[in-house]
């Protein structure tokens, strides 16, 4: 490991740690943006506020962005696609027309919609698992690829279809803000049902980083180099796909992250994926944590999420392209 | 000839004042629908009557009534009610744009987001049964609400709900003379004016924008009377309430939060209206200070944090529940330890907002109920004799429902905290 990529390891976790901290006494209470530290011992609203809602919260945040960045930065290497990312085989969409469901028929329960959108998400990745193997031309990556977009549309059509029923003054705006996706509602409680899901995923991951880039490989190549290309990939792509469904029930459609952040730990430590993958996994939680530090305190309503994500995302993703651009002119 | 076989029909059931209503039901406000009295006030040959019945006929003869020249004045009038009943319509839509209408439309349909607020605001007349023919509806003008309707002959059962979404061709197929939507639906009225049908928008989302808007349905509808009388009630509740507050003045206005919670966020989140729309009008209205103002600047409802909730740290909070009107939020929040902390919860002031068939929150014909139970709420002590009940059935008495029969049919789909 060189010496780079050994500094990035110890300080991007280390800069992540450091805006846990400073989170909790970002906010609204009691003056935005800032809250003193002496609060949370003069103060019995700001102690609860502090350990029941923004722990909680950033929290999520940062396990959100870790997954969505170790999502994408496994897909990307694996279907050697740097547009891919974890919503797009029919997973995002999924979830998205899941936790429709419940909102409109099952009245949003908080119980049944993560449970709806992580069965659906699941089921968006069977299907289009099931589809790809189906299909009777291209390689396996282009299949896969064909059928998350069939699988995606499918959803999309299905979404379109229930928002077209919603009740405009109760279930559209909900429904609206659920697909712009938020961290508003989290809770320790919805922390206790991601850490199961998550953390195992991104233990997988980064277990297996050492082989992914073999994984990337066309079948025959990495048969030659002993791996059991088929079984490995697949479970990878659950790992990823797992984490993904959990954090997208519980925090909606969050966009750009699983894009933007492997492109970014790509330029900053390197293509191999031993290199970049904890990167990405460091630098999803940070992004995500400091996008819903701006969601929840710069305005007296919150911004959804996903919002900035996009904003942020895209204009990182732009910096990225012109910088590259500019690099290959020289 | 509907309208005028209706009236005659009506003539008969007499005129019947409500009299004794603790508190505001003992305002004026007739038993039966006033268009009971105001059809048999305009065409009844009452002159006619009364001429013949005069106590001094030789009276009557000097000033030059006779048998023929009283049959030609019946005679005009009659003919200038059928012109008017046939003459060119001019209304002002809520954006200020004038529509012309070459006669008053005799097939009305309901498009756009929200429309069962127009429905139930025509519903307030007895018209619209024949004359609205077409709504697209959600779930607040499906199942019971239009059953409720239906039963007080107030829109025909054979009234076709169509989608929420509904698009210009599915309307265009119902042949409408004048599509009925609020303002926020203007490019489905952009859409229609295209092919020919045309739209008329309504606001209805502050009191005094329902008042106003209520008399151009009344001219719609062809009965401004009753809009007058609808308009002379809603004025009533405010002045009421106003009265009340204003003597002597209120000492304190209470910092009043309202949100509609959303199951999804349990205790955690929840969605203030934006500063111009109905609730913010009524918690002033009813003498409160609505804390949210600042942030409720979007065209629809803002999620916020109880974050910021702790920031305005509100005297009262009222809870909205647009599912069931279920009081479990309400009790979620008081067992919240954030909300536990919050000056509202912890003196005993979270209530959740009052509904029997929809939420009296709302620009619906019910915002009058909700305004008088905000400031029973808020101003308990200037309020004590008002009673809510009596008020209910005050209120269904603009929908010919006696008081055994609000009892039946509303009381039992009385929700939240209404007592």
């Amino acid at each position: 490991m060189n010496r780079r990529v050994l500094s990035a390891n110890l300080l991007l976790p280390a800069i992540l740690l450091g805006l846990v901290c400073v989170s909790l006494f970002i906010g609204r209470y009691p003056q935005p943006p800032w809250m003193p530290a002496r609060l949370l011992w003069e103060d019995a609203v700001a102690r609860e506020l502090t350990w029941q809602l923004r722990l909680p919260r950033s929290c999520a945040a940062v396990l959100l962005g870790m997954a969505l960045g170790a999502g994408g930065a496994v897909l990307q290497m694996l279907f050697r696609n740097p547009l891919v990312e974890p919503g797009f085989l029919g997973v995002s969409q999924g979830a998205a027309f899941g936790a429709a469901l419940s909102i409109l028929f099952f009245k949003g329960s908080i119980v049944l919609l993560p449970l709806s959108a992580g069965v659906f998400a699941l089921s968006g990745l069977a299907l289009s698992y099931t589809l790809a193997r189906y299909l009777k031309f291209g390689g396996w990556v282009m299949r896969l690829v064909l059928a998350g977009i069939v699988v995606s549309a499918l959803f999309s059509a299905g979404l379109g279809l229930l928002k077209s029923m919603a009740d405009p003054r109760r279930e559209l705006p909900e429904l609206t803000f659920w697909l712009l996706g938020g961290l508003w509602g989290v809770s320790w409680s919805d922390v206790r049902l991601l850490v199961p899901m998550v953390i195992p995923a991104l233990l997988v991951i980064s277990l297996m980083r050492w082989r992914i880039s073999i994984l990337a490989l066309d079948e025959a190549t990495a048969f030659s180099l002993g791996v059991a290309a088929g079984r490995e990939r697949a479970l990878l792509v659950a790992a990823a796909v797992a984490a993904t469904a959990a954090v997208v029930s519980v925090a909606g459609m969050v966009g750009w992250i699983g894009l933007l952040v492997p492109h970014i730990a790509r330029r900053l430590l390197g293509a191999a994926a031993r290199q970049s993958l904890p990167g990405s996994i460091w630098l999803g939680g940070i992004f995500a944590l400091g996008c819903d530090n701006m969601a929840r305190s710069l305005t007296a309503g919150e911004i959804p999420l996903g919002i900035l994500t996009s904003l942020f995302g895209a204009l990182g993703f732009a910096i990225i392209l012109l910088r590259g651009a500019r690099l290959s002119r020289e | 000839m509907t309208q005028l076989g209706r009236a005659r029909l009506d003539m008969g059931r007499g005129v019947q004042f409500a009299s004794g209503r603790p508190g505001f039901a003992a305002a004026r406000m007739p038993s039966r629908p006033p268009s009971v009295w105001v059809w048999q006030r305009r065409e009844r040959p009452a002159p006619v009557r009364a001429l013949n019945r005069g106590r001094n006929p030789a009276a009557w003869s000097r000033i030059g009534f006779s048998a023929p020249r009283v049959a030609v004045a019946v005679f005009l009038i009659g003919a200038t009610l059928a012109v008017a009943e046939t003459s060119p319509l001019t209304l002002t839509n809520c954006d200020g744009r004038e529509l012309r209408l070459p006669e008053p439309p005799a097939r009305l349909a309901v498009a756009g987001r929200a429309s069962f607020m127009i429905v139930h605001a025509a519903a307030l007349f007895p018209e619209a049964r024949d004359r609205l023919r077409a709504a697209a509806g959600g779930r607040q003008l499906r199942g019971a609400n239009f059953d409720f309707l239906v039963r007080a002959g107030r829109v025909a059962p054979d009234l076709e709900i169509l989608g929420a979404e509904v698009g210009p061709e599915q309307l265009a197929s119902r042949h409408p003379d004048l599509v009925l939507l609020k303002s926020v639906s203007a490019r489905l009225g952009d859409a229609l004016a295209k092919v020919g049908i045309p739209t008329f928008s309504f606001d209805l989302e502050t009191p005094e924008q329902y008042e106003r808007e209520l008399v151009t349905l009344g001219r719609l509808l062809g009965n401004p009377s009753r809009a007058e009388e609808l308009v002379r009630y809603y004025r009533e509740c405010r002045a009421r309430v106003a009265e009340a507050l204003a003597a002597p003045p209120a000492a304190s206005r209470p910092r009043v939060l309202l949100v509609q919670a959303s199951a999804r966020g349990g205790a955690r989140s929840f969605s203030v209206p934006p500063a111009d729309w109905m609730q913010t009008r009524l918690v002033e209205l009813a003498g409160g200070v609505p804390v949210w103002r600042a942030a409720g600047q979007g065209a629809g409802w803002t999620v916020v944090s109880l974050e910021q909730a702790a920031v305005w740290n509100p005297d009262v909070v009222l809870v909205v529940d647009y599912g069931e009107g279920d009081t479990e939020m309400a009790s979620l929040l008081r067992a919240d330890p954030v909300w536990r902390k919050l000056a509202a919860v912890s003196n005993g002031r979270v209530w959740t907002f009052p509904r029997d068939l929809v939420t009296w929150d709302q620009p619906d014909p019910r915002w009058g109920l909700g305004l008088m139970w905000i400031a029973k709420r808020l101003h308990a002590d200037r309020f004590a004799g008002l009673d809510l009940w009596a008020e209910t059935i005050a209120f269904y008495r603009w929908y010919g429902l006696t008081e055994t029969e609000v009892a039946a049919q509303i009381k039992p789909r009385l929700r939240g905290d209404w007592r």
